[in-house]
């Protein structure tokens, strides 16, 4: 009986350590879970707040590439800290022996779990519990492991607060964007930032704003989207491309702004460049008359606000009547120069529309310079044969526009102005040449007169 | 002292008989603590020891000291180039009986002792040296068919002289690895110097006084033996050990199956021929169960197994021809063995 009271005396202290050990292993494993799951929320929730407010910010390239490289790493944070966790994760013998170390218990600890489970008990197994028992102080839960919240808890409520404080401006700055947007959803702008069309006069300002019915800034799209897909080149620019339209529409989805367009620049010229190129009875060589034919960047069905001061920087955006209808490239004219619908445009002021005279147009023709612009492109529908080109004169021009689709007036940076390359006009029916005067004939008469006086 | 006292001595009567005879010992040896300790610790732990020293350092002195200490039968060997193992182990020889018959007879060596000094063993041909292996391991003596039991303890104590390399046989190393530790004998410093100047050349020697008597002293001694293996060893520090010894081995050998997980000692690699076997493991556990009672403790640690390293693994560890070139020892290779498998402790 006293052998069965001191065998139990014996297993009920073994029993204390053995549960000591487990409230250590269960706080241990309790620190090594929430290191995993903190430090990871904490990599993904600063990853999202960083990307985020990096919509706003950057541009699409840099966005991508910043939420790539963010993203990734709090993947591999969370990965690693998971790892990490999983490998911390402590089972009775590995608590014991950290206990061991941290105490310095020599083994002690180690040794009573080991042989507690599978292990021989020899005949210095009490002596072993005894030992053991009389150093529990030095054992306990709260001195070997004093933390019950891991470090990584307190870096992850920062981060919560920072990422909370950046998604409520965040929100806050989209729905005001989704506003804005909504607002003018039902209204389709153009705003030609930089659009420089010469050789208006500088002086007459560079914000144009072109309004025009939504089909023709439609075509208008559709010709930019088309130029830019022409605009790039191999699989590199095409994937960057790509990567532009996803990271913009990723940004746009952020932000609730409308996705960003990189500038494009439009060069609006007439038919033909050369004057050799010009077919016989096609359009005079005057400003207006030629564009509109076939002529892509040709735009048609707008109205200028600029008014008549700019009719003649605008005039050979006009079409002629024939020509300015939509032509086969799509786009199809600009400022209402030119269009038959808009008889009153300033254009058609100082050109000669399909309503004008014919002796207006006619005399206009012949005249040249500023009084043929908006004469017409259509030699058939007019006077006979068009007059040829005179020697030297221009019959082409051509206009740079550095064009971009507006967006709704809340633009996050307007497109930088390049200045629109060097376009050389050509001479108009009036001018000539800088050639050296030829040496004038002598009369027969005056001949011996003066060669008396040179010999002298 | 009962008789219950002598089957089960406690581990704080190992420490204390400990402490004594190493006490008794350094009436005599000055100086040696370490070599002194390794010794002892062999003794109890059941192993046998390889003492490495210059001439005069005291090896001789120490093994009879420790006979006179332990109250035990001493024999003491001198190993030449002509000694043959009968004149170890024994031999039959022919008797004539009382009554006229002449008959063989087994005759004991100086074996048959309960500490042996085998001095200057690396002076006799690997054939002599051979014959103290069955010794040794087995504890038991075969000749002519018939096997001789030797008396528990038993303890084989083999001196080598580093210097005097000439006229010598490198022990095999079946034969080093039958020893448990090897302890070197390092010169004494100066104040030793003069110490044992001073108690050597006097009128008085100093007197060492047996621990036990006379005829308990090997019953004694064989519980305290017995309580050493009583140490509990936990199976983390048993895949210490052998980490430890595995780490010895350098991965280009054939016949050792790759180590998975093991810890690799660029040291051992460049300069280790072959590494320790698994008695090297056992001296591991079994010298930190000795040091483990002498600290009280009734389970060994990491740290015994660390502190215990050197002596059980330097001698175990062949080096090879890059490592003398590059005057590296085998203390230096278990070193960083050592180094490299603490670093991965729990």
């Amino acid at each position: 009986m006293s052998f069965g009271t001191q065998g139990d005396r014996v297993e009920e202290k073994l029993r204390l350590i053995l549960s000591q050990i487990s409230a250590l292993r269960v706080r241990l494993n309790s620190l090594a879970l929430q290191y995993g799951v903190f430090v990871g929320l904490a990599a993904i929730l600063g990853a999202a707040a960083i990307i985020v407010a990096s919509a706003f910010y950057l541009g699409p390239i840099t966005f991508l590439a910043l939420a790539l490289i963010l993203t990734t790493a709090a993947i591999a944070t969370a990965t690693g800290s998971a790892r990490r966790a999983i490998q911390a994760w402590s089972s009775d013998e590995t608590a014991a022996a950290i206990a061991d170390r941290r105490a310095e218990l020599k083994g002690r600890l180690a040794t009573m779990v080991g042989v507690t489970k599978g292990g021989t008990r020899t005949a210095l197994w009490p002596y072993l519990l005894e030992d053991t028992l009389s150093q529990r102080d030095q054992f306990a839960v709260s001195r070997i492991e004093p933390h019950r919240i891991s470090k990584p808890a307190y870096a992850f409520l920062a981060t919560a607060a920072i990422a909370a404080v950046v998604f409520y401006f965040a929100l806050q700055n989209r729905e005001q964007r989704l506003a804005a947007r909504s607002a003018s959803a039902s209204e389709a702008q153009m705003d030609i930032g930089g659009l420089d069309i010469r050789p208006a006069d500088p002086g007459d300002g560079q914000e144009a704003n072109i309004d025009a019915d939504p089909a023709t800034l439609e075509r208008l799209a559709r010709k930019l989207a088309e130029r830019r897909e022409a605009g790039r080149y191999g699989p590199a620019a095409h994937l960057m491309a790509d990567a532009r339209d996803v990271a913009s529409a990723l940004q746009s989805r952020i932000t609730g702004g409308k996705p960003h367009r990189p500038p494009l620049t439009l060069k609006l010229t007439d038919k033909g460049d050369d004057a050799s190129q010009q077919r016989p009875g096609s359009s005079p060589p005057s400003h207006g008359g030629a564009s509109g034919q076939g002529d892509s960047k040709s735009i048609a069905g707008g109205k200028s606000t600029r008014g008549s001061a700019d009719a003649k920087a605008a005039a050979p955006l006009g079409a002629a009547p024939g020509s300015g209808a939509p032509d086969k490239n799509g786009l199809a004219g600009l400022n209402g120069l030119g269009s038959p619908t808009a008889p009153n445009a300033p254009g058609n002021e100082a050109g000669a529309g399909p309503n004008a005279p014919p002796d207006v147009a006619d005399n206009d023709a012949g005249a040249g310079g500023g009084s043929m612009h908006g004469a017409g492109a259509d030699p058939n529908g007019l006077y006979g044969e068009a007059e040829p080109p005179a020697l030297g004169a221009s019959n082409s021009f051509g206009i740079a526009i550095q064009a971009q689709q507006a967006s709704d007036g809340q633009s996050d940076s307007s497109p930088a102005y390049s200045p629109p390359s060097k376009v050389n006009s050509r001479l108009n029916a009036n001018q000539y040449a800088d050639q050296p005067f030829e040496r004038a004939a002598i009369p027969a008469a005056d001949r011996v007169t003066i060669q008396r006086v040179f010999e002298r | 002292m009962n008789q219950a006292a002598l089957e089960t001595p406690t581990v704080a009567d190992f420490a204390r008989t400990f402490r004594r005879i190493q006490a008794e010992i350094h009436k005599v040896i000055v100086g040696h603590e370490q070599a002194v300790e390794e010794m002892l610790s062999a003794l109890f732990a059941g192993g046998h020891v390889l003492i490495q020293g210059v001439p005069g350092t005291g090896k001789t002195t120490l093994v009879k000291t420790l006979g006179i200490a332990l109250n035990l039968s001493f024999n003491r060997i001198q190993f030449t180039v002509d000694l043959m193992p009968a004149d170890i182990t024994g031999t039959r020889v022919i008797i004539a009986s009382d009554d006229g018959r002449r008959e063989f007879s087994f005759q004991p060596g100086p074996v048959f002792c309960h500490i042996l000094l085998g001095d200057e063993i690396n002076r006799a041909t690997p054939k002599t040296q051979s014959a103290l292996l069955e010794c040794m391991a087995e504890l038991q003596v075969t000749v002519s068919g018939i096997s001789h039991p030797l008396e528990p303890p038993y303890f084989v104590m083999a001196t080598l002289n580093p210097i005097e390399m000439e006229g010598t046989y490198p022990l095999p190393e079946a034969q080093l690895d039958r020893f448990m530790f090897k302890a070197a004998l390092e010169y004494p410093d100066e104040r030793q110097l003069v110490r044992i100047v001073s108690a050597t050349t006097g009128p008085e020697e100093a007197g060492v006084e047996p621990v036990f008597t006379g005829s308990e002293a090997p019953a004694r001694i064989e519980a305290l033996k017995h309580l050493v293996r009583e140490v509990m060893v936990a199976p983390a520090i048993e895949l210490y050990a052998a980490r430890m010894v595995r780490a010895t081995q350098p991965a280009s050998l054939r016949h050792i199956a790759p180590p998975a997980g093991a810890a690799r000692v660029d040291a051992v690699e460049r300069y280790v021929s072959f590494g320790s076997s698994p008695r090297g493991a056992q001296a591991l556990i079994m010298g930190a169960k000795v040091r483990a009672l002498l600290d009280g403790r009734a389970n060994i640690s990491c740290d015994d197994v660390d502190l215990v390293a050197p002596a059980a693994l330097q001698h175990r560890v062949m080096l090879n021809y890059a490592a003398h070139s590059d005057g590296i020892d085998a203390a230096h290779v278990v070193e960083r063995v050592v180094q490299s498998v603490r670093a991965g402790r729990p």
